[in-house]
């Protein structure tokens, strides 16, 4: 899909390995409230899908570049992804991997400032994706609606400013050395990855044994996961299927980070473009905080789940959000919302 | 994630009132989704009372509109709210908070009628490849599989699964099959279905396990029918 293609292009795609998706903070905290605040809460609502799946990844990029939550940003598939600026930008990358302007390197989760004419190099993901926040010298973010995908020769516009004062205000300090190995995943020696969960709300009607069995296997990711959930197998064959409960559940609301367990008894994890509504029995969640695992999982990756209690998850999210979000006055995000609007 | 999973209510539910003004149906209570959702359940039973009640909280909810909500999603007995926890004051545990509001919603006057949305259909043939499967599975001839489907009023409850798919109310009872044993890989946009107890179009492209009888060549985009409205499937000249 093309873009604004205006006078006003910033920076230009030169090649790219893999794909690039405009992405920004989703449904949560802009773009429904924005709409229902509008009386127009019923139609755009059904589509909750753009969000970026390594929500921290975004919130980080854009608060060290200074755009306010929930603000687009760049979603590179593989990568790499090789950037021309046009005008003075503001960039940051987060979730490890290389990045370089004019050959010269820089560390990932740090803003970084690029000359009109640089060529920006983003190197590959070292997981599955990453994230890529762009600002215009005076506070403009990226001018293409969430979903859309952007290809080699793509020139990408700036909106207008969204910085409530057309003063650009870093909205919180780069991660230091210490937090980054902490926002990093948790890797076990062989290449496990450890996922924290909650019970499901269809926890109790599972037996004992199925809630266990989830706990203490190995669960390898298939190749058929996407933005829609990631799929799990098993690679040992002591293990057998987990135990479903019988019955056909009554459709109900789900939400990304769903253990959903369905008749074949391999769980699947509900990604950010997930369906709206399932009936599968969900027999845990992913915590919001440990959802940007699952972005980075590739096929063949092994995924353990280890149980948290719910008060522990939000008090994680809460110092997250606390450091990384802090609450921003409404204006700057509602003018954000709204560009991102005008330019679908 | 292939299918509109799930049952859906048939016939009614028999109620008793109680000296509260409520049913015996009638519950409201909160319990928790994963570490930052809440689920507030209206009825024990699907009914269209219970969509009643339920619709009735999320317009109110939407309405309030208040600066923690991310995302709430209606379905046949309860409200699924998702919390921005980094709008939410520090505690405790301010979910709390959040689980006060919801119980306080006002719960009724959801399922208000709406407007009439006609969807032309071409019933059977290559538009409708499980038409026949559908008749044999029911004992009934394909023209009466078509005739109980057509020009009936179906109750839009709500929507979601995917942008422009509507949960409808009001299917014949004697329609009611089980899904395809393999999901198709791809559905045409468009194509309307029968699956466990429901009815539905397919508004996008996309796997799916519906028995298909039917397809619209009209374009059903995000928003084109809200909960409350009346889905009438008429035959295609």
């Amino acid at each position: 899909m093309s873009v604004a293609r205006d006078a006003h292009g910033a920076w230009t795609i030169d090649s790219v390995v893999g794909a690039v998706l405009v992405v920004d903070g989703g449904p949560r905290a802009g773009r429904t409230s924005a709409r229902a605040a509008h009386g127009h809460a019923h139609a755009e609502d059904d589509d909750p899908r753009h969000g970026a799946f390594d929500d921290r990844a975004l919130a980080v990029a854009n608060a060290v570049v200074g755009l306010p939550w929930p603000a687009p940003a760049l979603e590179v598939l593989l990568g790499p992804l090789r950037l021309r600026a046009h005008t003075p930008l503001v960039i940051a990358a987060c979730d490890g991997g290389a990045l370089a302007v004019d050959g010269v390197a820089h560390p990932p989760w740090s803003p970084v400032v690029v000359d009109a004419g640089a060529v920006v190099d983003i190197g590959a993901a070292t997981g599955l994706r990453r994230t890529l926040a762009v600002r215009g010298a005076s506070g403009a973010a990226i001018a293409a609606a969430p979903g859309t995908t952007l290809s080699r020769g793509d020139v990408v516009a700036l909106s207008e400013p969204v910085d409530i004062d057309d003063a650009v205000t870093i909205i919180a300090a780069p991660p230091s050395v210490a937090e980054r190995a902490a926002l990093a995943a948790d890797v076990d020696g062989d290449g496990t990855r450890r996922v924290r969960v909650v019970a499901g709300p269809e926890r109790a009607s599972f037996v004992d044994d199925a809630w266990r069995a989830l706990l203490s296997t190995p669960w390898t990711v298939a190749p058929t996961s996407s933005r829609q959930g990631i799929r799990l197998t098993t690679t040992t064959t002591t293990t057998t299927p987990l135990p479903v409960p019988p019955g056909d559940g009554v459709t109900t609301g789900v939400w990304t980070g769903a253990v959903q367990v369905p008749p074949s008894g391999m769980p699947i994890v509900l990604g950010v473009d997930s369906r709206t509504t399932g009936g599968y029995p969900r027999l845990a969640h992913v915590i919001a905080v440990d959802r940007f695992v699952l972005a980075h999982a590739r096929p063949g990756h092994t995924l353990r789940f280890v149980a948290v209690d719910v008060a522990e998850a939000r008090a994680l999210h809460r110092a997250f959000a606390a450091r990384f979000r802090p609450v921003a006055p409404t204006a700057p995000a509602a003018r954000a919302a709204r560009a991102a609007q005008a330019a679908r | 994630m292939t299918t509109p999973h799930g049952t859906t209510p048939h016939g009614t539910t028999p109620h008793g009132t109680t000296p509260h003004g409520e049913l015996d149906d009638d519950v409201a209570h909160v319990t928790s989704s994963g570490d930052d959702a809440l689920v507030l359940t209206l009825a024990r039973a699907p009914s269209e009372r219970a969509i009643d009640r339920v619709l009735g909280a999320w317009r109110a909810l939407l309405q309030a509109a208040p600066r923690w909500l991310v995302r709430a999603q209606p379905s046949y007995v309860s409200l699924h709210v998702v919390v921005d926890a980094a709008a939410l004051d520090d505690g405790v545990d301010s979910l709390v908070d959040v689980e006060r509001a919801l119980l306080t919603l006002p719960r009724s006057g959801g399922l208000a009628a709406g407007v009439t949305r006609v969807v032309p259909v071409h019933y059977g043939g290559e538009h409708g490849p499980d038409l026949h499967d559908v008749a044999a599975a029911t004992g009934l001839a394909v023209d009466d599989v078509v005739a109980r489907h057509v020009d009936h009023a179906y109750r839009c409850a709500f929507t979601g699964f995917v942008p422009g798919f509507a949960y409808l109310l009001g299917l014949d009872p004697a329609l009611g099959v089980p899904r395809r044993t393999t999901p198709r890989a791809r559905v045409p946009a468009g194509s309307v279905g029968l699956g466990g107890a429901q009815t539905g179009v397919y508004p996008s492209t996309g796997p799916g396990g519906w028995q298909l009888i039917g397809r619209t060549t009209t374009t059903l985009a995000p928003g084109w029918v809200a909960p409350g409205d009346v889905v009438v499937f008429t035959r295609a000249p």
